[in-house]
């Protein structure tokens, strides 16, 4: 973090590049794509010839990925919550109007995708076999 | 008055200068040239995935008895590649300084390079056919369809190089600046994906 | 002041006119790069393949009329099938949205006088002029592609089509994907660089975040698309190996490439009508859109989770349930943005004043088709459910009410509503109405019956059936709701093609619009906006003291832009005005690279090698000489 902070330090919250910004709008969003992503890769490589070979264990990895990835989608949703506290009213001109409409999306995003993350987890750990049933 | 430059009449070094700084947004060009390499990388995301995809499909891979790839020569020469990002990125950074004719040789030490890697690539290519052929099976097919869409981006970057070589002998406008940015962009994102397409190709024996 | 201000607004109105006047003549329309001549090239000749799609169609259900008919061959009922697919969906609904509408509106919505790229735009339009001629030259030499709009292996291979019907399929697809991408490019960044400073993205009028959505999914999904083709291809001309299971191929390789674009095409589909449906409800209800952001919002979200539900697709396949479950999720999620939305319409047109004319007719009736597509669709996010009814007609209920339902009553809806603001004519209200209960009725009487036949067990894509089945009832319904659509559909065109020369002037604002666009004239003038707008708020012709200001300053000539072909552009996010831009104004070069690149096409296509590296070369020099001038100079 340390290091990043030169960079943040001239990137203003009030920037339209502010990088905590975007994170709240599109962290929930990034984090059910890389468990989407990483998910359909386990399961390609888990239920492949090869994938024996390994000895890749789909829930434990499914159950890390969506961990890992609520963990994010929690973050940006708090952060979220955070920015639309302190900037109010999004009929006001930018900065402050287009913090707060952007946090509005983040906040909803967040939740949609808290939920997504957890059924997809959750459908993966009670249905984890290489047939279809 | 508007304070508004009206960027377009641009030409020579200072007017392009003083435009390229007063400028807070990206370019339209710019933007252009992010959104097409986008698209670009998301078609070198869809080969890699279909590489990958056909691998796990099987438990011998390479297919077919074909021999596991040979690793320095593709490294060597992709390094090579990567290392012209520096000039280029030295060539953008003497042109919006105003620094034309710096930027012009730089830009054209990079063009030789790469088109140094293109022919060189081209030959290994040439040399892997005379052991396998892309007919002969999906990892034959797969590999070589991957080298060739990179080599033809590469070429691709080469015809842009050209044309800004051309163009930039004449002298400098905003329009020729922006050019030279979503060119080295380009570069950037060739040279990405050249390290992504030779460790997709090399795979088997790292 | 020394001047009397209306003669000084006078001689700058003249001015712009004289400065982006387009050449007249077909010279002019060939070279033309005014956005407003595009799309109207783009409607018409998406109209045209409109009218294919819908004879195969009728031929389709005629040959469905009844038992063991003999209209169609089976060979032919597979390419007539296969034809109206791909027509319907890559040469009509795509391009009306996205090539007819996106470049009409779009600068006017902003505030801008052009694209960004406005020879970039040109090109596009030529490239799917050419590339809709390459597939048809394929359907009237008798090589039509005959194995499905979605073209499955190892059917759609060498050994199984051996003739050119699927290389036509293939390349011409290819070719309109090179417009898409264009234009999907052009659309964005024309909304993030052009917008009038002022117009901040929390003040952009919703048809240009359904845009923003749909171009954004284009970038990502037509690779996808490319990729299978051109792996196809290579399999058929060149005897490679991708989806041969012998050589280590997959042909389910060829299903997941697939839905990959071909679900987000879907939504590709229908998110322009969402954009439609949200800039014509407010101005027929009065009131501005309940829960603004969250709509904005949902248009976002659909384009971005149609990316998560492609295998939804494939659940009968045979892939692991670890594998669809991660679909199964995301397609019952993916219904929450479109139920935004929703709520969000009807609560809008509930609590408004709505006044029922032709263009809000066709919306609700959108409402209620969407209301009922959806409601099919989300019951195959249950996978089990979806085995019993994928490949039946419970399918082809479901998509033709989120497609011909969802994704065409906007567009006509849209027809009605901006046809006085591009002609300066008001159509004629009365048939305008008719025509909607005539097509409204006339869908569902089509499409209805097909979610029963389906449940029935009925099979999608076969040629005909016995009459043992009991499906005789219902197919002869549907055949007759067909011709009625029909009929209903061409008493929509007959009406707009009778209005263009008998209609009542227009005016500029003949509905009380909301967007800027109502704030010119009908038709708009070449420069679109004398003065670039002043704007506060997504409704910026409700905003009056804009309005007037705008009228103040082409008084005082103030942000008229009148030195050259100009337009502004602003930064991406808060819109402050950064920069002014010289447009190009005519080029001959879009339509000259559009042909060198059907050479290459053709010869591909031919497997005339040399001649296609040939024409390789000239699609390089024309694309030179696209460059040759700088747009200032063009």
């Amino acid at each position: 973090m340390r290091a990043l902070r030169p960079i943040l330090d001239r990137i203003p919250p009030e920037s339209p590049v502010s990088p905590v910004l975007w994170f709240a709008v599109l962290g929930a969003p990034g984090a059910y794509a890389v468990q989407l992503g990483l998910g359909y890769w386990l399961v390609e490589a888990a239920c492949s010839p090869t994938g024996n070979e390994w000895g890749i264990s789909l829930s434990t990895w499914a159950i890390v990925v969506t961990a890992a990835a609520a963990a994010v989608a929690v973050a940006a949703g708090l952060t979220s919550i955070g920015l639309y506290r302190r900037n109010g009213d999004r009929h006001e001109p930018p900065p402050a109007g287009r913090i707060a409409f952007l946090a509005a999306v983040g906040m909803t995003l967040s939740v949609l995708f808290l939920a997504l993350i957890l059924m997809s987890g959750a459908g993966v750990l009670t249905f984890h076999v290489c047939n279809q049933s | 008055m508007t304070p508004v430059p009206r960027s377009m009449e641009a030409a020579g070094a200072g007017p392009v200068r003083r435009v390229d700084t007063a400028r807070r947004a990206q370019a339209s060009g710019w933007w252009g040239a992010a959104l097409l390499i986008a698209t670009e990388a998301t078609l070198f995301a869809c080969l890699i995935a279909t590489y990958f995809y056909l691998r796990f499909k099987t438990s011998e891979w390479p297919l077919g008895g074909i021999e596991k790839p040979s690793v320095t020569l593709p490294l060597v020469f992709t390094g090579m590649l990567v290392a012209t990002s520096i000039p280029m990125f030295l060539s953008v950074k003497a042109a919006r300084g105003g620094a034309v004719r710096a930027a012009w040789w730089l830009l054209l030490l990079a063009t030789a390079v790469q088109a140094t890697y293109l022919g060189l690539q081209i030959h290994l290519m040439v040399d892997d056919l005379h052991s396998f052929s892309p007919q002969a099976n999906a990892y034959g097919s797969i590999y070589y369809t991957l080298i060739t869409v990179h080599h033809a981006h590469v070429a691709v970057g080469l015809a842009i190089d050209a044309w800004l070589l051309w163009k930039l002998a004449r002298g400098i406008t905003n329009y020729r600046l922006i050019g030279l940015r979503v060119a080295a962009f380009y570069w950037y994102f060739v040279s990405a994906t050249a390290v992504a397409v030779v460790l997709t190709q090399l795979y088997p024996s790292l | 002041m020394t001047v009397t201000a209306p003669a000084a607004t006078d001689v700058r109105l003249k001015r712009l006119e004289t400065i982006w006047k387009e050449s007249p003549g077909v010279l002019g329309w060939l070279t033309t790069v005014d956005h407003k001549r595009i799309g109207i090239l783009y409607f018409f000749t998406s109209l045209f393949f409109f009218g294919a799609g819908g004879v195969e169609a009728l031929l389709i259900r005629t040959q469905l009329i009844g038992p063991n008919q003999s209209t169609l061959d089976p060979a032919t009922f597979n390419e007539m099938m296969s034809t109206h697919g791909t027509t319907m969906i890559f040469f009509f609904v795509v391009p009306m949205s996205l090539g007819a509408f996106g470049n009409y509106l779009i600068p006017l919505m902003i505030g801008a006088r052009d694209m960004a790229f406005p020879r970039l735009n040109a090109l596009s339009y030529w490239i799917f002029l050419c590339a809709g001629t390459f597939l048809y030259v394929g359907v009237f030499s008798g090589n039509a592609p005959s194995a499905g709009w979605f073209d499955y292996v190892p059917l759609a291979s060498k050994a199984y089509s051996p003739g050119p019907g699927i290389d036509f399929y293939a390349l011409s697809l290819l070719f309109v994907g090179i417009s898409t991408t264009f234009g999907a490019i052009n659309a964005i960044v024309t909304i993030f660089k052009l917008r009038a400073p002022g117009m901040s993205l929390n003040r952009m009028p919703l048809f240009c975040f359904a845009f923003l959505a749909v171009s954004f999914a284009l970038i990502f999904a037509l690779p996808a698309l490319s990729t299978a083709l051109v792996l196809l291809e290579l399999e058929r001309l060149l005897g490679f190996h991708f989806y041969i299971p012998s050589a280590g191929g997959d042909p389910i390789l060829w299903q997941n490439l697939f839905w990959i674009f071909g679900h987000p095409e879907v939504y590709i589909i229908i998110l322009p009508a969402f954009g439609i449906a949200t800039s014509i409800i407010p101005t027929f209800v009065r009131r501005k859109m309940v829960a603004w952001p969250l709509v904005a919002l949902a248009e976002i979200l659909v384009a971005f989770l149609g990316f998560g539900v492609w295998a939804h697709h494939m659940f009968a396949v045979g892939l692991a349930s670890a594998t669809t479950i991660y679909f199964a999720a995301a397609s019952l999620i993916i219904v929450i943005p479109s139920g935004i939305q929703l709520f969000s319409w009807i609560t809008t047109i509930v609590t408004g004043t709505p006044r029922f004319q032709t263009p809000l007719l066709w919306i609700v009736g959108f409402i209620v088709l969407f209301i009922l597509g959806g409601l099919s669709g989300v019951t195959f996010a249950a996978i089990p459910f979806d085995q019993q009814t994928t490949d039946t007609y419970y399918v082809v209920a479901h998509f033709h009410y989120v497609i011909f339902g969802a994704a065409v009553f906007p567009l006509l809806g849209g027809m009605f509503y901006w046809f006085p603001k591009v002609t300066g004519r008001m159509y004629n209200e009365g048939w305008g109405k008719a025509s909607f209960w005539l097509t409204f009725v006339g869908t569902n009487i089509t499409f209805f019956p097909m979610h029963i036949l389906g449940l029935d067990g009925m099979p999608r894509r076969d040629y005909t059936y016995g009459p043992e089945m009991g499906w005789t009832g219902l197919n002869l319904i549907e055949t007759l709701g067909a011709y009625l659509l029909a009929l209903g559909l061409l008493s929509v065109f007959v009406n707009l093609a009778v209005s263009l020369f008998r209609g009542a002037p227009a005016g500029n604002d003949p509905f009380g619009g909301d967007t800027l666009e109502w704030s010119t004239t009908s038709p708009p003038p070449e420069y679109n906006y004398a003065v670039i707008p002043k704007v506060s708020s997504p409704y910026a012709m409700w905003d009056v003291e804009d309005r007037e200001e705008d009228a103040r300053n082409l008084e005082l000539g103030r942000k008229t832009l009148e030195q050259g072909h100009e337009t502004a552009a602003s930064t991406a996010v808060d819109a402050e005005w950064d920069e002014i831009l010289e447009m190009p104004s005519h080029s001959a070069w879009p339509p000259l690279v559009a042909l060198a690149m059907s050479g290459v096409f053709a010869m591909v296509l031919l497997q005339q090698w040399l001649a296609a590296a040939i024409f390789t070369v000239v699609l390089a020099v024309t694309v030179a000489g696209f460059h040759l001038k700088e747009p200032e100079e063009a």
